[in-house]
């Protein structure tokens, strides 16, 4: 089979391919976005999953739960107020360095699938190990081995 | 630009991902090893492991660490994973592979139904284009597991009554 004769090639090719992904995307962090909104001038722009940390009047200071960035928004004529302490994903056209607001959804039960995620993953555990055992040879099938 | 153009988290749905992997391991008439495929759809959320980290950092560190993390949840980084974990299950190297790779494509498939506004998901980094873009399920929304669960109760809990209605898979179960 050339597959298996050449597996380990691949393997390590694959490994090298890895650590060379991981090191641009710290080197470049492209993939999750700051909430900056310096070189947006006069672009569309989506912040989703911000909290709406203060304001009213169509200004609010909203924020990202986990790593504590914080922007202004400019929520006048849009579809929906803020509310503060909601979850939210807002997309506007940055304007003056300010994201001006035209699409508000409000996630009202943002934490819901991490909840839901546990029982898939009791399930996804159940299921797995009842086909497979570990053992130093790595996860050895139950079954005998032979596929389909 | 980025593959969330959401923010930080998109929030998983294991519940959905695992139904269709089931599915997809139904109809392909894999009876053992399906649990392969299984782990293959819910690899890419294992990104999500980042999240322990804001424990440790928080701003443009936290973010640098999300970002290490979020590359296996990417074409490539699903490919990439799945070569490099596939020889730690005594099976066919092919098989194993085979499995993990349809699961990970399912899940970025689903993923890809997902996000606000009908933005972008940059699956294809570190290629600049083209990408997904779909946005018919909000990220929080129930709809994905409840249609596949749907779906998933005549493929997998009553084949023979999935087989009536629709004509579908003879033969197969």
């Amino acid at each position: 089979m050339p597959l298996e004769k050449y597996y380990p090639l691949l393997w390590l090719s694959a490994l090298i391919g890895l650590i060379i992904l991981c090191v641009l995307a710290a080197t470049t962090s492209p993939i999750l976005e700051t909430l900056n909104l310096e070189g947006f001038e006069g672009k569309e722009r989506t912040l989703g999953f911000i909290t709406v940390l203060e304001g009213g009047d169509g200004r609010y200071l909203v924020g990202r739960m986990f790593t504590g960035e914080k922007v202004w928004v400019c929520c006048v004529g849009c579809d929906k107020p803020l509310v503060v302490g909601e979850v939210v994903s807002v997309h506007g056209v940055v304007r003056g360095g300010e994201l001006l607001v035209d699409r508000v959804h409000t996630h009202q039960h943002p934490w819901t699938s991490y909840y839901l995620s546990t029982f898939g993953l009791i399930a996804f555990l159940t299921l797995f190990f009842r086909e497979w055992r570990i053992s130093r040879r790595g996860f050895v099938p139950r079954w005998g081995g032979g596929v389909a | 630009m980025g593959l969330y153009h959401v923010g930080v988290v998109v929030l998983p749905d294991w519940v959905a991902h695992l139904l269709l992997g089931g599915c997809i391991a139904r109809f392909s008439n894999v009876r053992r090893g399906y649990t392969l495929l299984l782990l293959g759809a819910v690899l890419p959320d294992f990104s999500k492991l980042s999240l322990v980290f804001r424990f440790f950092f928080d701003g443009e560190t936290l973010l640098t660490v999300m970002n290490l993390f979020c590359v296996i949840h990417t074409f490539f980084g699903v490919v990439l994973l799945s070569l490099l974990i596939a020889p730690l299950f005594a099976a066919p190297k092919r098989f194993s592979l085979t499995m993990l790779l349809v699961g990970g494509f399912s899940h970025l498939l689903l993923d890809s139904l997902l996000n606000p506004f009908g933005g972008d998901y940059w699956f294809l980094w570190p290629l600049a284009k083209p990408y997904l873009r779909t946005g018919f399920f909000w990220a929080d929304s129930p709809l994905p597991a409840l249609i596949i669960g749907f779906f998933a109760f005549f493929v997998c809990l009553g084949p023979g009554l999935w087989r009536r209605v629709t004509g579908w898979g003879k033969g197969r179960f």
